[in-house]
């Protein structure tokens, strides 16, 4: 049997290998071929420690002084303006940088709502950090969200936080201290304590 | 403190943050999202920023490593 050496050792190899066997030698191979060595050798979704490597299509999960966030950044207008009703800021300032350009904006509420209203595409792609009252939201521009919220929204915090899912086209509402949800194919992980 | 060191101080918080995360987010995320704008920021305070502005910055970031030591 003759084998292209030029072949680099990979899958397309092994195939190789295998098409030019004859019947008898496939179905030899098949007997001593068990599917799970393969499998094994598949790389690992997990890390040492047990936690999935990537990036999830939703992430909420509490921090000790508010919440972070992964959602789509198409949805971030949207969790702005929830923010913005439930938080009912007296002043807004707005810190925008990008690598040439760092400017800063200050907003009454309204002009910050007509702001996301107009351009709900205003913050795609671009870092900010957004303080109402003395609340704070950091964005790096991808839907990468972290944000402190006083003491008076950190009471609020489960309400809140179940109002960014539903935003986001989940549902869930959050019943305990310390929870958080995320999203990799379709169905919502939750984990609450 | 100057938007520029509340800035900065902030992404690092997210950087924190995202080391405490039930999973391991990509090379590439913590890349484009927390450690270019840092970069950025970085450069920005050593050209026109002041010692004091260095200072704030160094001051938040402990700060912020105060959230490490509850885990």
């Amino acid at each position: 049997m003759a084998i292209d050496k030029s072949s680099s050792v990979s899958p397309k190899a092994i195939v190789e290998l295998i098409n030019n066997m004859t019947a008898l030698e496939k179905e030899e191979l098949s007997r001593l071929l068990d599917v799970k060595i393969f499998e094994e050798l598949r790389p690992s979704k997990t890390s040492q420690n047990g936690r999935r490597i990537g990036d999830p299509k939703f992430y909420l999960g509490t921090t000790p002084r508010g919440l972070n966030l992964e959602i789509p950044m198409e949805k971030f207008s949207s969790v702005l303006q929830l923010f913005l009703k439930d938080i009912s800021p007296q002043k807004i300032e707005i810190f925008l940088s990008s690598p040439e350009n760092f400017k800063e904006l200050k907003l009454t509420p309204q002009a910050f709502q007509n702001l996301i209203i107009s351009e709900p595409d205003y913050f795609i792609n671009r870092r900010a950090l957004i303080e109402m009252d003395d609340n704070e939201i950091i964005t790096s521009g991808g839907g990468c969200i972290s944000m402190v919220l006083n003491p008076a929204i950190m009471r609020k915090r489960n309400e809140l936080a179940s109002k960014i899912v539903e935003a986001c086209g989940y549902t869930h509402q959050f019943k305990r201290k310390q929870f958080y949800a995320i999203v990799w194919d379709d169905e919502m992980e939750i984990k609450e304590q | 403190m100057k938007k520029i060191a509340k800035s900065t101080i902030s992404f690092y918080r997210l950087l924190i943050e995202h080391s405490l995360k039930p999973y391991e987010p990509s090379p590439q995320h913590i890349l484009e999202r927390m450690l270019l704008p840092l970069c950025e920021q970085f450069n920005e305070i050593i050209k026109h920023g002041t010692k004091n502005d260095t200072w704030n910055v160094i001051q938040g970031f402990s700060k912020e490593c105060d959230l490490l030591k509850h885990k």
